[in-house]
């Protein structure tokens, strides 16, 4: 068994030992990720990766939360896993670029978004005259028209919440999505409203007239 | 007490901190610094190197700030700052500077890109230069049809209130109003 803390080896370095040394068995992972706290187990057969899970996700979505945990610890426990079915079949290095490239584009995307627990309203005000909607970005849409939050849509549709939040962002450049307000996601109650009360627009109105 | 922000920007000597001093019921906090660069020193001593600020009080509870922000792209890290969580935002343009039009398409496709803030285009009118109006400032600016132009005078307090009046509009058609 492998044990430790990612302060000490590097989640990279782990992956590296265990893929070098072509193991079997499962690696437990927990710890912090930009997105909150994420745990979960990725799967290896003679050091390729096969499946992973979390609490929220399974195959390659649950690999890229994973793999973005940057503080917390490790276990490897060597194992039979005949019984685990194979879903990924992406390379140990491709599955860290895929990961470092979604977490490189969560950097531009927090410019217009900025949280995964973010509430979105529908918005026909100033949309284009055409647009064209892939069949995932319907049913973004439709769920967060529902008062869905970034991550409650990417556990229904089995995404990554970086990949919901692409398609978000590009829905909000359109202008068809605006940002509302947050979610506290263990209480499902807003926490944040984006924005002023139309009462305070219009007492601000009536203010500048008496100006 | 709860605030609240717009922000009031635009290109070099637009007439930004003008248009705050006109309206704000305080006096204006201003971060000026003397102009260095040679193109800059032609048109005026000081420039805006952090913000302006000036504020409008709504009643015992609820304010609104606002923000001018500087008009060089080398100051555009506190164009981000400020217009984090605005409610709206008014570019203002000195319709007879055709040399800073470049600029202020710039910014206002930065806020477009970093905010979904409603803008406002405000073509400020400056004795004796030649101006464009607002066909020709739509065309130069390619701006879509969701952002609004207006004539104002930085100068005059009802075209400045005549221009926050819009921006209120605007915020209620298209802005995070709940």
């Amino acid at each position: 068994m492998l044990e430790g803390s990612l302060r000490d080896f590097s989640l990279d370095e782990v992956l590296q030992m265990v893929s070098m040394g072509e193991k079997t068995g499962r690696l437990e992972l927990k710890g912090e990720t930009p997105f909150g706290k994420k745990e979960g187990s990725i799967f290896f057969k003679n050091g390729e990766v096969i499946d992973a899970q979390t609490n929220e996700y399974a195959g390659e979505p649950a690999i890229v939360d994973l793999l973005n945990i940057k503080e917390g610890y490790f276990k490897f426990v060597p194992e039979d896993v005949s019984h685990v079915k194979r879903s990924v079949t992406k390379s140990i290095p491709d599955l860290v670029l895929l990961a470092t490239s979604k977490l490189d584009e969560w950097e531009k995307i927090k410019n217009k978004i900025s949280s995964v627990d973010s509430v979105f309203k529908l918005s026909t005000e100033g949309i284009p005259d055409k647009i064209h909607l892939s069949p995932t970005q319907w049913k973004i849409i439709s769920l967060l028209g529902k008062g869905l939050t970034i991550r409650e849509v990417a556990l229904k549709l089995n995404m990554t919440v970086i990949d919901v939040s692409k398609d978000v962002y590009g829905l909000v450049a359109l202008r068809i999505l605006k940002e509302v307000g947050e979610k506290d996601p263990n209480k499902g109650v807003m926490v944040r409203r984006r924005g002023a009360p139309r009462s305070f627009i219009i007492r601000l109105f009536e203010r500048l007239r008496r100006l | 007490m709860k605030k609240y922000k717009i922000i009031i920007s635009g290109p070099f000597a637009a007439g930004k901190t003008t248009f705050i001093q006109t309206i704000t019921e305080i006096a204006p906090i201003s971060t000026e610094a003397k102009t260095t660069k040679s193109d800059e020193t032609k048109v005026k001593d000081s420039t805006t190197v952090a913000m302006d600020f000036g504020r409008i009080t709504i009643d015992g509870e609820n304010v609104l700030h606002i923000f001018g922000t500087p008009g060089q792209f080398r100051f555009n890290y506190m164009w981000s700052i400020l217009g984090k969580d605005a409610l709206g935002i008014v570019v203002i343009i000195d319709s007879g500077a055709e040399d800073t039009f470049e600029d202020a398409k710039d910014m206002i496709n930065f806020f477009r890109v970093k905010t979904d803030a409603p803008i406002l285009v405000a073509l400020n009118q400056f004795d004796g230069k030649n101006k464009v109006d607002e066909e020709e400032i739509r065309k130069i600016l390619n701006l879509p049809k969701w952002i609004p132009v207006v004539e104002c005078n930085a100068k005059d307090k009802e075209s400045v209130k005549g221009v926050l009046t819009k921006l209120l509009g605007l915020i209620l058609a298209q802005g995070n109003v709940y």
